[in-house]
């Protein structure tokens, strides 16, 4: 049995919520490991991941509200990350072969989100809106439109927010059908930046109260529209 | 003679010290001239609304005020605490003017206590616990889903999301309080009160030689690392405790 699957067990997210019970900001990461991000691409993928677990650790209140997923789509899909906080989150060094079954990728990362937030709910850990952070440089080789509903369903029902970021030789038009929001376009291979503006996002999320107006940082930096 | 003894305490969070930005918590206790009856109101400013504190302000002083008016007519506690949430709002709609009504955003918790009943009304996620003959009542209004997200006295959905309710006596004490304490206060699960950590609390307010607001010993326990290392919010907490003397036994 994997280290994950017994972190994964009812009984030891029990433990971990009434050790740590501070409010939590669930964060699925979707990457798209397909082949074509093979190189440069998936190496500043991960050296993104790096800066991000980096930047979140730095702010104590985050650290242990901030918490991450890692769902990647390269052949087949994978939960390379359960949700852990980030004061526990490892980030992972990927590899990129295969397809592209993003559709299948986002049922997952919903049906995760869903189930964390059973268990928040059963543990009693009050929430922040989760997000969901999509990265792709393709197009989906699977059935998609499934999952596009799924995406605006809960969009509509603010039971998420879902980000779509397309790396050069994204399929933009059909991400603009999956995400309610429109996706943006990284410039080059800013995943660093990317990343940073997302640990500064998730920070501001995590740390924020009622009545608040999140404004988020401008993602210049990073992203063309 | 018997009587209410009343203390509160309100600190600033760190997230307000850390901005630079005034907490934005209020509250107000009031005991009647003839004792027999006390008012409690806590309003918690909205984060970022600009004059979320002018607006927390405005709810307390006018909350009290009608509940005072309420009771002088002989208003059931219910009621007043009820008319108390009507006349905060009017109060904060005349001092936003023509600004927006939501830079005024604000939630907001009245108690009209008597030693009989206690009548509790709230808007938000402030929120009263009442110990009737040893059992810890909560009132509280409705929830949202998400912990960064509640309605205020402000919110179009005020009316659908307030929440008001009768404790019968004979009631022992009352807490109000803002969300800021309520990780400590109540039961994340059941939302249901700590007894453990009321009835201190109450012992506390019972003991106390005069009616303090604020009170040092409580503002001290409220700025405390057992308080907030839980939370970086402002935290407003006013108690209200029956002395009963040796002529009631």
């Amino acid at each position: 049995m994997s280290d994950q699957a017994v972190l994964s067990s009812p009984a030891l997210d029990a433990v971990e919520f009434a050790v740590n019970p501070e409010p939590r900001c669930a964060c699925v990461l979707l990457l798209d490991t397909s082949g074509s991000m093979q190189g440069a691409a998936i190496s500043a993928l991960n050296e993104g991941l790096r800066a991000f677990a980096t930047d979140v650790s730095a702010d104590p209140l985050a650290r242990q509200r901030v918490e991450v997923a890692v769902v990647t789509f390269g052949g087949a899909v994978q939960v390379v990350n359960e949700f852990a906080t980030v004061a526990n989150f490892t980030p992972p060094t990927l590899g990129a072969d295969g397809g592209t079954p993003m559709g299948h990728a986002i049922e997952v990362a919903l049906d995760r989100l869903e189930a964390r937030k059973e268990s928040y709910r059963a543990n009693g850990v009050p929430y922040y809106r989760p997000w969901v952070f999509l990265v792709t440089d393709g197009q989906p080789t699977d059935e998609w439109k499934a999952a596009a509903q799924r995406v605006h369903d809960a969009e509509e029902a603010n039971g998420l927010a879902f980000f779509a970021v397309g790396v050069d030789g994204a399929d933009m038009t059909t991400l603009g059908k999956i995400a309610v929001r429109t996706p943006l376009r990284l410039q080059g291979l800013a995943f660093t930046e990317l990343f940073l503006w997302l640990s500064r996002s998730q920070r501001q999320v995590s740390s924020s109260r009622p009545g608040d107006h999140l404004s988020l940082p401008p993602v210049q930096g990073w992203a063309s529209i | 003679m018997a009587q209410w003894r009343a203390v509160a305490g309100s600190v600033v969070g760190a997230a307000h010290d850390r901005d630079g930005t005034p907490g934005q918590d209020a509250f107000r206790v009031h005991v009647l001239d003839d004792e027999a009856t006390t008012i409690v109101a806590v309003a918690d400013g909205a984060g970022s609304a600009t004059e979320g504190g002018i607006g927390a302000a405005v709810a307390v002083d006018a909350a009290v005020d009608a509940a005072v008016v309420a009771v002088a007519g002989g208003a059931p506690p219910i009621d007043a605490a009820n008319i108390a949430l009507d006349a905060a709002l009017v109060a904060v709609e005349g001092a936003a003017g023509d600004s927006p009504l939501g830079d005024f955003a604000s939630t907001l918790a009245v108690a009209v206590v008597t030693r009989s009943e206690t009548g509790a009304a709230v808007i938000g996620d402030s929120a009263i616990v009442v110990s009737a003959a040893g059992d810890l009542e909560v009132v509280t209004g409705e929830a949202g889903e998400y912990v960064n997200e509640t309605t205020f006295l402000t919110s179009k959905a005020f009316n659908a999301a307030r929440r008001a309710s009768t404790v019968s006596g004979p009631i022992d004490g009352v807490a109000v309080f803002s969300d800021g304490l309520a990780l400590l206060a109540l039961d994340a699960a059941t939302g249901w009160p700590h007894a453990p950590f009321f009835a201190p609390l109450f012992e506390f307010a019972r003991s106390a030689e005069d009616s303090g607001t604020p009170d040092e010993a409580l503002q001290s326990f409220l700025a405390s690392p057992r308080v907030r290392e839980r939370t970086d919010d402002d935290v407003t907490l006013a108690l209200v405790a029956w002395r009963a003397t040796d002529a009631d036994g």
